[in-house]
């Protein structure tokens, strides 16, 4: 029987691109089922599945010769390696240089030096304070950071019940925060402050585990960069 | 360098669905610096990752370089794992996007051509079957004719046995893109799997 008797084009359309996928058995049951009752009428559909399955089995009998996993781990544990050593070693040559900025400073400023009145030093050191100048107004008006504690601390602290505090990746709405929270029966209290953190009430009446979920389930979350219960001060 | 050398069968679902590892488990443990169970990770994804990276790139090569750099990118990031799909998704998706990217740096991407070009740069199959059966080689000849996303979605679809939602999320296409670069991709190679049934 043609197809195209008993079926739209377009259905037979949809269930011809389906098909691939029902040879490797991914389809879910409603696709599946569409693409059983379709071939049971459709000639034309029968001989392309036939056809699809011979491509499938060929590729699926084409086996690689491939270098074994194990060496192949070796060298890149060697280059994570290599990696950590650059990084050591890139930090102590920033030390070093560290080091010799301070005792350039220190030298510069020695009070032997200072005393001398010497006309060059006093000219490298205005120029030195006139290009400081506008990070240091700058500086001057940023808003104060507000301070929290939180549980990374190395003193033992306690969790505050029901309390979380959380920072974002980046802006977010309130609505969508909203959206986020729904889930795990959570409100905002307060926030953000000036670093972007929020803190939220969990309705968990006391419930540890609901709030170990609750952290849980932002830390899952793309779009939270911190998670954590407040600690009490 | 010299190595040993293993021959891999093929990855059917069953073996894949059923590993004994629990990727979810490894994947936090690795997100806490453990190397063995990176390690674990690494070779159960080494032969799928080196199967698709040389289907799909063409360049025995860089296959290495590309499987270590997308494995890296676990063991540097496993938290940007963010549960939305599968985590063989997101590995073949890291896996896929680097290849890319190394195929356009070194400007060797294939290109599509038409059956009749295919037809005059090998042959008539049809004319000297018994030729192109002594060519075990002719299914990778015949995958060169197709474009990286084209043999990208053949390799996943019919050796990895990934559904087409999974592969969208893959390429990072629409979900009928996939479909329509399989439907173009099969009719070039439909061509090659009637020689052989011949």
């Amino acid at each position: 029987m043609h197809p195209l008797d008993s079926q739209s084009a377009a259905q037979h359309q949809h269930i011809k691109l389906l098909l691939p996928w029902y040879i490797n058995q991914s389809l879910d049951l409603q696709e599946q089922q569409q693409v059983e009752m379709h071939l049971q009428q459709c000639l034309l559909c029968s001989c392309e599945l036939a056809e699809l399955q011979s491509l499938a089995f060929l590729i699926k009998k084409s086996a690689e010769n491939q270098l074994t996993p194990t060496a192949s781990f070796a060298d890149l544990q060697a280059k994570i390696q290599n990696r950590k050593h650059a990084q050591q070693a890139a930090y102590q040559t920033n030390a070093v240089k560290r080091g010799k900025l301070m005792r350039w400073a220190t030298g510069f400023l020695n009070p032997t030096l200072r005393r001398s009145g010497n006309a060059h030093y006093w000219a490298v050191a205005a120029s030195i304070v006139v290009a400081l100048l506008p990070a240091i107004y700058f500086a001057w008006q940023l808003p104060a950071i507000n301070t929290f504690h939180t549980l990374a601390s190395n003193e033992a602290v306690l969790a505050t019940p029901n309390r979380l505090h959380v920072v974002f990746t980046q802006s977010i709405s309130d609505t969508d925060i909203d959206a986020l929270l729904l889930p795990i029966h959570a409100h905002r209290l307060d926030g953000p402050n000036s670093v972007g953190m929020y803190t939220l009430l969990v309705d968990n009446k006391d419930d540890s585990q609901t709030l170990d979920k609750a952290v849980s389930y932002l830390r899952n979350q793309s779009i939270v960069m911190l998670a954590e219960p407040t600690s009490q001060p | 360098m010299l190595r040993l050398v293993q021959t891999q069968p093929p990855a059917t679902k069953a073996i894949l669905s059923n590993a004994d590892m629990d990727e979810s488990a490894l994947l936090t443990a690795i997100a806490e610096q453990n190397t063995a169970a990176f390690e674990m990770f690494y070779k159960i994804y080494y032969p799928r990752l080196y199967r698709f990276i040389l289907r799909m790139t063409q360049f025995p090569d860089v296959v290495e370089e590309l499987i270590q750099e997308t494995l890296l990118v676990i063991w540097d990031k496993p938290h940007s794992f963010n549960h939305t799909s599968k985590i063989s998704t997101w590995v073949f998706g890291i896996a896929y996007n680097k290849s890319l990217k190394m195929m356009s740096i070194s400007k060797q991407r294939s290109f599509d051509i038409d059956i009749d070009e295919l037809n005059d740069s090998l042959g008539d199959p049809l004319a000297n079957p018994a030729h192109y059966l002594e060519n075990a080689d002719w299914l990778s000849s015949a995958m060169t004719t197709l474009s990286a996303e084209q043999r990208a979605v053949i390799e996943l679809t019919f050796y990895h046995g990934f559904a087409y939602q999974e592969i969208a999320k893959i390429l990072n296409c629409p979900e009928n893109t996939v479909k329509t670069r399989m439907f173009h991709a099969r009719k070039k190679l439909q061509l090659f799997v009637d020689t052989e049934e011949n």
